[in-house]
C-alpha cells in the first residue's frame, strides 16, 4: 500500500510541476511578427497552388505578407485584415471556414461520425451474439478457439492478470461455449446462388459502362473550370477579368506582379493608354525589363521612335534574356532607322534563344533575310 | 514497332485478365485450380513485356512513341530516363499494371487443390487487371504513337492509338517535368507507394471471394494479414519518402502540407492501420468480423479514390501535374466497386459472420475498438476536409478552401487520444482488465514521462501541446520499454542468458512485438511533428552581397552567387555562410539554388538543408532581383527524429512480417517432425 502511495505522490507531485511549468507568463501579446506568421498561415495564396501565404514560394505570396505586415504594424486588427483579404480574392482565401452556414457541416460531419460510431459500440456491446448456421469448417475453427481461449485463461490466471472472481465467470462461458460447439451437428456449406451473383456482376459491368460514358459526356460538356474538368480558376490569372484585376491592383497598389499581368493584357488588346497608365506606375518602382520594352514599343508606335527606342535598349540591359525585347529592336532599328545590321545583330540574338514559339521564330526568319539582304 | 509489342502486350494483359476471371468462376466450383495457369501466366507475361517496351523505348529514345516525346528528352540523365516510365500518368498505370501482375503471381503460387477462396480471389484480381489493363488500351494508353511533330522537331503535335499508323517521330522530347526531374527520390518513391495500394487490393480480393462464396470464418483474414503488413509497412514507407523528397526537393520549407493528394496517400494508410489492429482482434478472439470487412472494403476504395483524386486533376494541388482525362474512368470504377462491394456485404455478411460479444469493454479489445473508432473518425475527418471544397463546388457552386489550419485543429485531439490508446492498449491484458493490473505496469512510464515534459518546461518549451505530445509519445515508448525488459527478466531469472533472452522475446511473438516497434516509430514521428511545426524558427529575409541576418540560434551571411551550366539544366544559386548567433564563428557553408531545366521556363528551387543533433537549418533560395536575394531560412528542432521514426515505423511492420514467417517455419517443421515420429 505505501508502495502505491509513493507512486500516486510522485505521479500528483509531476503533474503539479508540469503544470507550474507551463503556466502562461502574464505579458503573452503576441508580437507583430508573430501576428503577421499566423495570418499568413490561415490565408490561402490566391494565385498559387492552394498553399498558404507562408507557405507558398512566389512574388506574390512574399508581396501579400509584406501587404500583412504593414497593416499589422499600421494597427489593424486581425479580423480586419482577414475581411478585407475575404472582400478581394472572396471566400476561399479561408484555408479554415468559418463554422457558420455551409462551414458548419464540416465540424458537424466528423462529430456526427463519432456519435455513430459510440452507439453502433453501444448496440453491439447490448445485442445478442448472432451466428450464421454454422459450416463444418467454422466450427471446427471456434472450437479451436474456444479451448485456446480456456488455456490462455488458465496462464492469465496464474500471472494474476485476471482475477479469480472474473476467471470463474469467463471459465463459466468458455466451457458452454465447448459443450455447445461439441453438441452441434455441423453442415457442409449449401452451394451459393452462382446465377444471381453472374447477373448482378453483369448487372454492374454494365453500369461501369453507363456510367463511364454518361460521366465522360457530362464532363465534356462542362466549362472549363468545373469540377471535372479540373483547374478551379482560382489558381489560374486567366479566368480572372480585366475588372476583377483592376479591383485587386486597387486595393493593393504594389502587388506589382499582378499590375504587369494586367498591363500586358492591356497591350496585347491594344488598349495602350490603359497599357502605359500601369507600366508607368511599374517603372516608377522598379526598372521592368517587359514594363520598359512595351513602353518603348508602344512611344514607337505613336511616332516617337528614338524615343521608344531608348526604353527598349534599357529593357535589354535590365534583363538580357527577355526576347520580345529584340524583336522590338529589330523592327525598330530596320523600320524607323534603315539599321539594317543593328536589325541583324538583334534578330540573331532572338533566334539563339531557347523555346522561342514557331510562329515568332518563321516571322523572325524573314524579317532577318529581308535586313540581311539590305545590309 | 516497340508501340506493337506494347499494345498487344496491354490487349493480351486484358484477355488474360478475363480469361482468370472466367475460369477461375468456373474453379470456384470444382476446387481444381490448374486451369488458372495459363491466365496467370498470360497476364504476368503481359505486364513485364508493358513495363519493359516502356522503358526499352524511352532508354533508346524512339520519340515515335507520343509518351517518350512528351516525358523525356535527349538530355535527360539515365536515372531520370528509368524514372520517366512512371513519371506521367499513363506510365504510371503501367508501373501500376506491373505490380499487380507481380501480387497475382505471388497468390496465384499460394492457391492449392480443393482452394475454393483463393480461386475466388485470383478471380477477383482478374477484375481488376482487366480494369487497370483496360485503362492502358484506352484512356491512358503509354503507346501511342506520334503521327504529327511539332515544327521544331521537339515533342509531338498530335498521334494516333493504333500502333501501325503512320509514325512522324520527333528530333527530340520535352523531357519530364522540372519538379520530377530535380531529384533521385522521383525514381523510389511512386514504387514503394504503389506496392502499398497495389498490395491492399489483395486483402480486398480474398474477403471478397469469401463474401461471393459465403465461406464462413477468418480464413480469408488469416491468409491475407501477413499480406496487409507488407502493403502497410511500403505504404508508411512511401509516404515517408513522399515528406523527405518534399522536405529536401521542393524548397516550400515543409514535409506535409495537409495538401489534397498528400491526403489521398494518408487515407487508405489510416483505415489500413485500423484494419491490421481490428484483424488482430479478430484473429485473437473472434469479434469484429463484419467490421473487418467493411475496413478492408473501405481501404480499397480509398485507394481508388487516392488514384482519382492524384491523376483527375480535380483537385488544386501542389501535386496537379497529374492532369488527366482518365478522372470520369476512375470515378467509375470507384462507384462500381463501392456498390458492388458494399452490394454483397448487405447481401452475404449476415452468412459468413459470427458476432461473439465482447467479454467486457474494459479490456485489450476495449482498447482495439477505441483504437479502430479514433483511427475511421481520423480518416473520415480527413476525407470531409478533402472532399468538402469539391463537394461545395459540384453542388451549391461555391469554392471555398479548407487548408492546414482546419486540419491541425481538428486532428490534434485525435491525435491524442490516439498516443493515449497507444500507451495503454498494449498492456492491457486480452478478456477483462482489472484497475490494478493495468496501473502496475503504466505507473514507472507514467512518471517518466511527466518528468521529460517537466525537463522540458524547464528547458523553454511554453507550448502546451508539444509538451503534452512529448509526454504522450515518451509515455507510449517508456510503457513498450517497461513492458519488454520486464519479459526479458522473467527468462533472466530463469537462468537464461540475458542477451539470448533478448532476442528470445523479440522472436516470440514476433506480430506483437514487431508493432510495438512501429508504435515507436509512430511515438518518435508525433514528437518530431510536434517539434517541427510549433517550435519552428521560420524567417523571410532579403540579403545583398555581404549581408549578414540573424535567425534564430544562426547567423545567415550571403557570400556570393554562384551557376553553372549542367547538361539538362541551368542552376543558378547563392553561397551562404552559417554562422554562430554573434556572426562570428563559421559553422558551414550552405548553397541553395534555383534549376531551370531544358523546355521548361517553371523554375523549381532546391533548398539547402543541414543536419544537426538540435535542429535543421533549411535555406531555400526564394527569388533574386538585380543584386537582391529572397531568402527563406528555417530551423526545425529535432528534424531527425521525424526520418528515425519512419524508418523505425516501417521497420517494425516489416520485422513482424519476417518473423511471422520464420515462425511458421518453425512450426511446420515441427508438425513434419512429429509426423515422421
Amino acid at each position: 500500500v505505501s508502495r502505491r502511495m509513493v507512486n500516486l505522490g510522485l505521479l500528483v507531485g509531476l503533474v503539479t510541476a508540469l503544470v507550474i511549468a507551463l503556466w502562461p507568463a502574464p505579458d503573452s501579446a503576441p508580437s507583430h511578427a508573430e501576428r503577421t506568421a499566423a495570418l499568413a498561415d490561415e490565408l490561402r495564396c490566391p494565385y498559387c497552388s492552394g498553399e498558404s501565404i507562408a507557405d507558398a514560394p512566389s512574388a506574390i505570396a512574399r508581396d501579400l505578407q509584406d501587404f500583412i505586415a504593414e497593416e499589422v504594424a499600421r494597427g489593424a486588427s486581425d479580423d480586419e485584415i482577414i475581411d478585407f483579404f475575404v472582400a478581394t480574392y472572396g471566400e476561399q482565401v479561408l484555408l479554415d471556414p468559418p463554422a457558420t452556414g455551409w462551414g458548419l457541416w464540416l465540424w458537424l460531419l466528423p462529430l456526427l461520425g463519432l456519435m455513430a460510431g459510440v452507439v453502433l459500440i453501444a448496440h453491439r456491446l447490448r445485442s445478442d451474439t448472432v451466428s450464421p448456421p454454422a459450416h463444418r469448417a467454422v466450427v471446427a475453427e471456434q472450437l479451436a478457439a474456444a479451448r485456446s481461449d480456456l488455456a490462455e485463461l488458465e496462464q492469465q490466471e496464474a500471472t494474476g492478470e485476471v482475477g479469480p472472481d472474473d476467471a470463474v465467470r469467463l471459465r463459466g462461458t468458455y466451457e458452454a461455449e465447448v459443450a455447445l460447439l461439441e453438441g452441434l451437428d455441423p453442415s457442409d456449406p449449401e452451394p451459393t446462388d452462382r446465377r444471381r451473383l453472374l447477373v448482378g456482376a453483369l448487372v454492374l459491368i454494365a453500369g461501369v459502362v453507363a456510367l463511364t460514358v454518361g460521366v465522360a459526356v457530362v464532363a465534356d460538356d462542362r466549362a472549363p473550370g468545373g469540377l471535372i474538368t479540373g483547374d478551379t480558376g482560382a489558381t489560374s490569372l486567366d479566368d480572372v477579368t480585366n475588372e476583377e484585376m483592376e479591383l485587386v491592383i486597387a486595393e493593393n497598389p504594389d502587388v506589382l506582379g499582378m499590375r504587369l499581368a494586367l498591363a500586358g493584357r492591356y497591350f496585347e488588346a491594344a488598349e495602350f493608354s490603359d497599357a502605359l497608365r500601369h507600366y508607368l506606375y511599374i517603372l516608377d518602382r522598379q526598372d521592368n525589363a517587359e514594363a520598359l520594352a512595351n513602353v518603348g514599343w508602344m512611344t514607337f508606335l505613336s511616332g516617337e521612335a528614338e524615343a521608344g527606342l531608348r526604353f527598349v535598349e534599357r529593357a535589354v540591359d535590365v534583363d538580357a534574356d527577355h526576347l520580345p525585347a529584340y524583336w522590338f529592336l529589330a523592327n525598330i532599328r530596320f523600320f524607323a532607322f534603315d539599321d539594317a545590321n543593328g536589325a541583324v545583330a538583334s534578330l540573331e540574338r532572338l533566334l539563339a534563344a531557347d523555346g522561342l514559339p514557331d510562329d515568332i521564330r518563321a516571322e523572325a526568319q524573314s524579317l532577318l533575310a529581308q535586313a540581311k539582304a539590305e545590309a | 514497332m516497340i508501340a506493337l509489342v506494347g499494345f498487344v502486350a496491354v490487349l493480351a494483359g486484358v484477355a488474360g485478365g478475363l480469361a482468370l476471371t472466367y475460369r477461375g468462376w468456373r474453379a470456384t466450383r470444382t476446387g481444381d485450380p490448374s486451369s488458372l495457369r495459363i491466365p496467370i501466366v498470360v497476364v504476368v507475361t503481359a505486364g513485364v513485356v508493358a513495363f519493359v517496351s516502356l522503358e526499352a523505348a524511352i532508354i533508346g529514345h524512339d520519340f515515335s512513341l507520343e509518351y517518350v516525346a512528351q516525358n523525356t528528352s535527349r538530355s535527360t540523365p539515365l536515372v531520370f530516363l528509368l524514372a520517366s516510365a512512371w513519371a506521367a500518368l499513363e506510365g504510371s498505370i503501367v508501373l501500376w499494371g506491373l505490380v499487380l501482375v507481380g501480387f497475382v503471381w505471388w497468390v496465384g503460387r499460394r492457391v492449392g487443390d480443393g482452394d475454393r477462396l483463393g480461386i475466388g480471389a485470383l478471380a477477383v484480381l482478374g477484375l481488376t487487371v482487366v480494369f487497370w489493363f483496360g485503362l492502358m488500351a484506352t484512356a491512358s494508353n503509354p503507346f501511342r504513337v506520334c503521327t504529327e511533330a511539332f515544327a521544331g522537331g521537339v515533342g509531338c503535335a498530335s498521334s494516333s492509338w493504333f500502333p501501325l499508323a503512320a509514325v512522324a517521330a520527333p528530333l527530340d522530347g520535352f523531357g519530364p517535368n522540372p519538379l520530377l526531374q530535380n531529384h533521385i527520390l522521383m525514381a523510389v518513391h511512386p514504387p514503394m507507394l504503389y506496392v502499398g495500394y497495389v498490395g491492399l487490393s489483395v486483402p480486398f480480393a480474398f474477403a471478397i471471394s469469401a463474401m461471393a462464396q459465403s465461406l464462413q470464418g477468418s480464413a480469408w483474414l488469416e491468409r491475407t494479414h501477413r499480406w496487409s503488413i507488407v502493403a502497410w509497412s511500403f505504404l508508411t514507407l512511401g509516404i515517408a519518402l513522399g515528406a523527405w523528397w518534399s522536405y529536401e526537393v521542393l524548397g516550400w520549407g515543409g514535409y506535409w502540407a495537409w495538401d489534397p493528394v498528400e491526403n489521398a496517400a494518408f487515407l487508405p494508410w489510416l483505415v489500413a492501420t485500423a484494419f491490421i489492429h481490428s484483424a488482430v482482434v479478430q484473429r485473437r478472439r473472434g469479434v469484429l468480423q463484419a467490421w473487418n470487412l467493411v475496413l478492408v472494403i473501405s481501404t480499397f476504395a480509398l485507394t481508388i479514390l487516392g488514384t482519382f483524386l492524384t491523376r483527375s486533376g480535380t483537385i488544386v494541388s501542389v501535386h496537379s501535374f497529374t492532369q488527366s482525362a482518365v478522372g470520369p474512368v476512375l470515378l467509375a470504377f470507384l462507384a462500381v466497386v463501392l456498390i458492388g462491394s458494399f452490394g454483397l456485404f448487405a447481401l452475404r455478411a449476415h452468412r459468413i459472420v459470427s458476432s461473439p460479444r465482447l467479454d467486457s469493454l474494459a479490456s485489450r479489445e476495449g482498447v482495439f475498438l477505441a483504437n479502430n473508432l479514433l483511427l475511421t473518425l481520423y480518416a473520415f475527418t480527413v476525407l470531409i476536409g478533402t472532399m468538402y471544397p469539391l463537394a461545395l463546388e459540384a453542388f451549391a457552386g461555391r469554392q471555398v478552401s479548407v487548408g492546414r489550419p482546419f486540419f491541425d485543429r481538428v486532428t490534434l485531439p485525435i491525435a491524442f487520444a490516439l498516443l493515449l490508446a497507444m500507451g495503454v492498449g498494449p498492456i492491457t491484458p486480452y478478456r477483462v482488465a482489472r484497475g490494478s493490473v493495468v496501473w502496475r505496469r503504466i505507473a514507472l512510464p507514467l512518471q517518466v514521462a511527466l518528468a521529460v515534459g517537466v525537463v522540458a518546461a524547464i528547458l523553454g518549451v511554453q507550448s502546451v501541446p508539444v509538451v503534452l505530445i512529448v509526454v504522450l509519445g515518451t509515455f507510449v515508448i517508456a510503457t513498450i520499454l517497461r513492458h519488454f525488459v520486464g519479459q526479458v527478466r522473467v527468462l533472466v531469472r530463469r537462468g537464461e542468458r540475458p542477451l539470448a533472452s533478448t532476442t528470445k522475446v523479440l522472436g516470440r511473438e514476433p506480430g506483437y512485438w514487431g508493432g510495438q516497434v512501429s508504435h515507436i516509430g509512430v511515438a518518435l514521428v508525433a514528437i518530431a511533428i510536434a517539434t517541427t511545426t510549433a517550435l519552428v524558427t521560420r524567417a523571410e529575409i532579403q540579403v545583398v552581397q555581404g549581408d549578414t541576418v540573424v535567425v534564430g540560434d544562426y547567423c545567415v551571411e550571403y557570400v556570393g552567387p554562384f551557376s553553372r551550366v549542367e547538361p539538362n539544366r541551368a542552376v543558378e544559386g547563392a553561397e551562404i555562410a552559417l554562422l554562430s548567433s554573434d556572426c562570428a564563428t563559421e559553422i558551414d557553408r550552405m548553397f541553395p539554388r534555383v534549376n531551370r531545366y531544358l523546355g521548361s521556363n517553371q523554375p523549381v528551387a532546391t533548398p539547402d538543408v543541414r543536419t544537426g543533433l538540435v535542429d535543421d537549418v533549411y535555406v531555400s533560395l526564394n527569388g533574386v532581383q538585380d543584386d537582391r536575394l529572397f531568402l527563406d531560412v528555417f530551423v526545425f528542432p529535432l528534424m531527425w527524429v521525424l526520418w528515425l521514426g519512419s524508418a523505425v515505423t516501417v521497420t517494425g511492420g516489416l520485422w513482424s512480417y519476417v518473423g511471422t514467417r520464420r515462425l511458421r517455419r518453425v512450426e511446420s517443421l515441427q508438425i513434419r517432425e512429429e509426423v515422421r515420429a
